[in-house]
């Protein structure tokens, strides 16, 4: 799926930076935000048509994250046919193209991906750990921030099925036009901050 | 808790008005601790599982991997769901505990909080370097399986049984194993069992996929009292060749995997490696198993609790303790009282987590004299509070083996002082496993009443314990759930003559030979009832003909000689008796017919 270019964001704090220039600079993305091909992509924009975007934060060597592959895989194939857009965001940099080409092959995720090679995805969101997601509204606002499901309570302790589906909650919500309630949750996984330096 | 370092800081204080070289030493002290410090700690407790090649999921071997995971790192060693050891560190020692000390969690935790400082790169220490390949040297042995397993991708465990051939053309004396699970990603921990009839064997071939779904059978046991398994980061050592168990040419090995799946497809092939030793065994361990097959907990109950005690009839020494539960329980207490009164607890874990199965070795065995009173108490949370509950709307539990039923289980591996004080011990505790078998069987009877092979099971282990009514009422219900297999009407008419019903035995033995004509065990039964009851020419029909379907049944050639010499037929009769001796029966067998033979000769 190729990245929406020359898209004009509102809602990002790094283009509030620029307000002078911003005439004058064409937008192009979210800056260090690129696809696997070197190029900028912007999963913050909203394109026509489609109602929402879910930016599904991970890593290619958390254990926890790898586990909701197939969770991903049932929850976009739902959803997608329903305008909402997912993008898989590998926020680390030991996780090269390379490296990332074969996670997604291994573990069949078939979505569009995105390079946070400067955190500002991670920063703009608040996202903490992986896997952790955010949802973003067709007004660019990042409605759902928190964890999949509630599978995991803890590092070691995962229930057999989850209680709460919390994505999939906030979809359904967004997509009947009602307010996401909780608009957070605490994700279980592998920390960020660490992960970053 | 306060952090180590600022108690240094603290003395340092204390120990300034005397010397004001000390506070410039200890102050140098309290600063927080660098890399250089906490390196020793993560390359003991985190470093031989978390390495390239071990069955950690990351790397923990350099300072800039650890600083990736530096919070994770202190809230897994904080809560102790790492390093993975969940026995109360009062109990004992074992072998493989790497238990982290308050001092090294505050350490850790202070190193954090302080940015995670590298310090002086010069000064840390090397990371440890591991053996590739097999920790306890070349196996003399190697099995595996012959094609992989291949497991999916979706997040809930999942268990597979696999029987590995072992390719063996002579008993072997085995000092031990290691277990290679051929993916560490998935593959969670393994019990392993050993099956010297092929029972394991047919199971798995009944599968096209490598393996089977299910149970594993009685005939797959812990060989010689030894227990074999395999948790992440355990390698259990060799024993010492006096007390390695036998492996008889055809056994299998059959491993049962328990797998959470990675969220990728993945291929799994374990391997076992077996080392030998060149001498038989001098010395013979048992093992007891204290616990519970009654177990029936109500939905909610949040605390349930199950017992049992044994009395040493001997002297014994506990080498290995091994718990086992399921997913609900939560605290695991073993204790054992001695003879004086005074009880010492050798097992106690607050925080049960199925997925941690370790056998735990005692480095020192402990000695109990005869007259010590082993006992358990497993405590369970089948309420929706606990969330390893695998039910989401608490159920009624019963006992049983699949990972949705709860078992309740404290394995002791005990060596005997002597040959007689073994064969002591062995004889009572089977007696009480079997006891407590049986009540599992009847428990899981009651969840799934038309499972015929439940009822058979339990039928023979009646017949074990020498209560063949119970046998013929569980052999009836497998009549009557399958009246047209020749087996059950086997099963029950044997029962039925042991239990002195010999008319009605007679008749379900004739319904089977009739359902099977070729059925010659049954025609063997069947004739040397016959004979009992003085049924003479019947008996020797039906004797012939089950000879003649197998020449190998050495009871039929031994009722039929017997049919014969009452007929006055000495030439059939000790033709029988030379076919029988020729097939090598058991010693008293051999007696008998040897007494009959010379009877016979005398007479002509």
């Amino acid at each position: 799926m190729g990245p929406a270019m020359g898209v004009r964001r509102r809602h990002f704090l790094a283009s509030l930076a620029l307000p002078i220039t911003a005439a004058f600079v064409p937008v192009t993305a979210v800056e260090g935000v690129i696809g696997l091909d070197g190029t900028p992509v912007d999963p913050l924009a909203v394109p026509q048509g489609i109602r929402a975007r879910v930016l599904v934060f991970t890593t290619t060597d958390c254990p926890i994250s790898n586990r909701y592959a197939p969770e991903l895989t049932r929850l976009s194939t739902h959803y997608v046919p329903k305008g909402v857009q997912f993008w898989v965001v590998y926020p680390v940099a030991s996780d090269t193209p390379a490296v990332i080409r074969t996670h997604v092959g291994r573990f069949g995720l078939q979505l569009p991906v995105a390079r946070d090679t400067r955190g500002a995805l991670v920063k703009h969101t608040g996202v903490t750990v992986t896997p952790e997601v955010a949802v973003v509204s067709a007004s660019g606002q990042v409605v759902y921030r928190g964890r999949i499901d509630d599978r995991y309570t803890d590092f070691g302790i995962d229930r057999p099925a989850p209680r709460s589906r919390d994505l999939n909650q906030a979809l359904t919500q967004l997509l009947a036009g009602q307010p996401v309630v909780p608009a957070s949750t605490r994700a279980v996984g592998c920390f960020l901050p660490d992960l970053l330096k | 808790m306060m952090p180590r370092w600022s108690l240094v800081g603290l003395f340092a204080l204390l120990t300034a008005m005397w010397s004001p070289a000390d506070v410039r030493a200890a102050q140098a002290g309290a600063e927080p601790p660098t890399w250089v410090e906490v390196a020793p700690i993560v390359f003991e407790a985190c470093t031989p599982c978390h390495r390239p090649g071990g069955p950690g999921p990351f790397s923990l071997t350099t300072y800039r991997e650890v600083r990736q995971r530096a919070r994770q790192v202190v809230q897994v060693t904080r809560s102790r769901f790492m390093p993975p050891w969940k026995v109360d560190p009062a109990i004992g020692h074992f072998a493989d505990q790497r238990p982290l000390s308050a001092g090294e969690l505050d350490r850790l935790e202070a190193w954090v909080t302080a940015g995670t400082p590298e310090g002086d790169p010069a000064a840390a220490p090397r990371p440890p370097t591991f053996a590739d390949g097999w920790l306890l040297g070349t196996p003399d042995l190697i099995v595996t399986l012959p094609e992989a397993f291949v497991l999916n991708a979706d997040p809930s465990d999942t268990f597979r049984i696999f029987a590995l051939p072992v390719p063996i053309r002579e008993r072997r004396y085995v000092r031990g194993i290691e277990f290679h699970p051929g993916n560490p990603r998935v593959v969670h921990h393994a019990n392993i069992r050993v099956d010297r009839t092929p029972t394991s064997r047919r199971l798995d071939a009944a599968d096209p996929l490598p393996g089977y779904d299910g149970l594993m059978p009685r005939t797959a046991e812990y060989p010689d009292g030894h227990f074999l398994g395999w948790t992440p980061g355990q390698v259990a050592p060799l024993v010492s060749p006096d007390l390695a168990w036998t492996l008889e040419p055809g056994s299998d090995l059959v491993v049962q995997l328990h797998m959470q799946p990675s969220g990728a497809i993945e291929d799994v092939r374990p391997a076992i490696g077996l080392y030998f030793s060149e001498t038989p065994p001098t010395r013979t361990p048992t093992i007891l198993r204290l616990g519970s097959q009654g177990i029936d907990m109500a939905p909610g109950d949040a605390v349930y609790t199950i017992r049992d005690t044994y009395t040493l009839p001997v002297d014994a020494d506990i080498l290995a303790i091994q718990p086992h539960a399921h997913y609900r329980a939560t605290e695991i207490i073993g204790e054992a009282t001695f003879p004086d009164g005074r009880t010492q607890r050798v097992m106690h874990i607050t925080d049960w987590d199925f997925r941690w199965q370790h056998v735990y070795r005692l480095i020192t065995p402990l000695s109990l004299p005869r007259g010590t009173r082993l006992s358990m108490a497993f405590t369970y949370n089948n309420s929706s509070g606990n969330p390893r509950n695998p039910d989401l709307t608490p159920t009624r539990v019963l006992w049983g083996q699949r990972s949705r039923d709860e078992m309740g289980d404290l394995w002791f591996q005990l060596l005997a002082r002597s040959d007689t004080d073994r064969a002591r011990l062995t004889s009572e505790i089977t007696t009480k496993m079997v006891a407590e078998d049986i009540i599992g069987y009847e428990t899981m009877l009651t969840v799934t009443p038309d499972d015929v092979e439940l009822h058979d099971d339990v039928a023979v282990l009646y017949l074990d314990m020498g209560r063949p009514l119970d046998a013929v009422r569980h052999f009836r219900a497998s009549v009557a759930r399958r009246p047209a297999a020749a087996p059950a009407h086997y099963n029950l008419g044997t029962a039925l003559t042991m239990a002195g019903q010999v008319d009605e035995g007679v008749r379900e033995l004739e319904r089977a030979v009739e359902l099977d004509p070729q059925y010659g065990v049954a025609y063997g039964n069947l004739g040397s009832v016959l004979l009992q009851q003085g049924r003479i020419p019947q008996a020797i029909a039906r004797l012939e003909k089950a000879v003649a379907l197998s020449p190998g049944n050495v009871e039929a050639l031994n009722s039929l000689s017997a049919a014969y010499a009452v007929a006055g037929d000495t030439p059939r009769a000790l033709d029988a008796i030379d076919k029988a001796l020729t097939l090598k029966p058991p010693a008293a067998m051999q007696r008998v017919l040897r007494q009959r033979r010379d009877l016979l000769t005398r007479q002509r």
